[in-house]
């Protein structure tokens, strides 16, 4: 497997919402921050404030 | 005395290990062990004006976030920010954050997650069918209007005169 497909992949897999990154999680020292749930609210607020100044 | 053409020209076998390979960066320990820190790296670097103004110019001309992303992780590693591991932990919220900037600046982006389509047997069986005289006829057909395109003729240089003209005759 080449780099760049290993690279797709990752994130074929960080995209898949069956897949559980809780296994990463759980091997680590600390929490990690920026999960799935972190980006999605950082989104929705992105994208809230955007259409909040279109109004 | 001259080379011998007949020896080749190259690196001799272990010459590697004589060589000081120490300066290039992904040759030295990776300045980014951490995951978080990785992250916070990278939101940094594509929060930059530049950062920023490539990545959406990239996406709106047609590069996918997958082909963004990789070349993003792959430029780190050349620069010693990451190892290719870390890269690989890395590509997924990067990813993320490149589409989260896409959608910020209402730009039409592609995710580039699915596979290039395989040819379908309807596409076999038609190519099949191309015979050779119509392949040659083709390539005949674009020799013999190739004449048509003709390169746009050079207007000659106006004549000067004056005390600093060309001299006649040369």
């Amino acid at each position: 497997m080449k780099f760049e497909e290993a690279i797709k992949e990752r994130i074929r897999k960080y995209y898949d919402p069956d897949h559980d990154e809780d296994g990463l999680e759980s091997n680590s020292v600390s929490p990690n921050k920026y999960d799935r749930k972190y980006f999605d609210n950082f989104e929705e607020e992105i994208l809230s404030k955007k259409n909040a100044k279109t109004k | 005395m001259p080379a011998n053409p007949n020896v080749p020209n190259g690196p001799i076998p272990g010459e590697n290990y004589t060589s000081d390979t120490r300066n290039y960066p992904w040759h030295r320990p990776p300045e980014i062990t951490d995951l978080e820190k990785g992250i916070e790296a990278s939101i940094k670097q594509l929060s930059t004006r530049t950062g920023a103004f490539g990545l959406l110019t990239s996406l709106q001309s047609g590069v996918t976030i997958v082909q963004a992303t990789d070349m993003f992780i792959t430029s780190g590693i050349g620069k010693g920010k990451w190892a290719p591991d870390l890269g690989l932990l890395l590509a997924g919220p990067v990813a993320r954050m490149m589409e989260i900037m896409a959608k910020d600046a209402g730009i039409t982006y592609a995710l580039g997650l699915d596979d290039d389509p395989l040819p379908t047997a309807t596409y076999y069986k038609k190519q099949a069918k191309i015979t050779a005289e119509q392949a040659t006829g083709a390539g005949d057909a674009l020799k013999a209007n190739a004449g048509a395109i003709t390169p746009p003729q050079e207007e000659a240089p106006p004549e000067q005169k004056g005390f600093m003209s060309k001299p006649n005759g040369l």
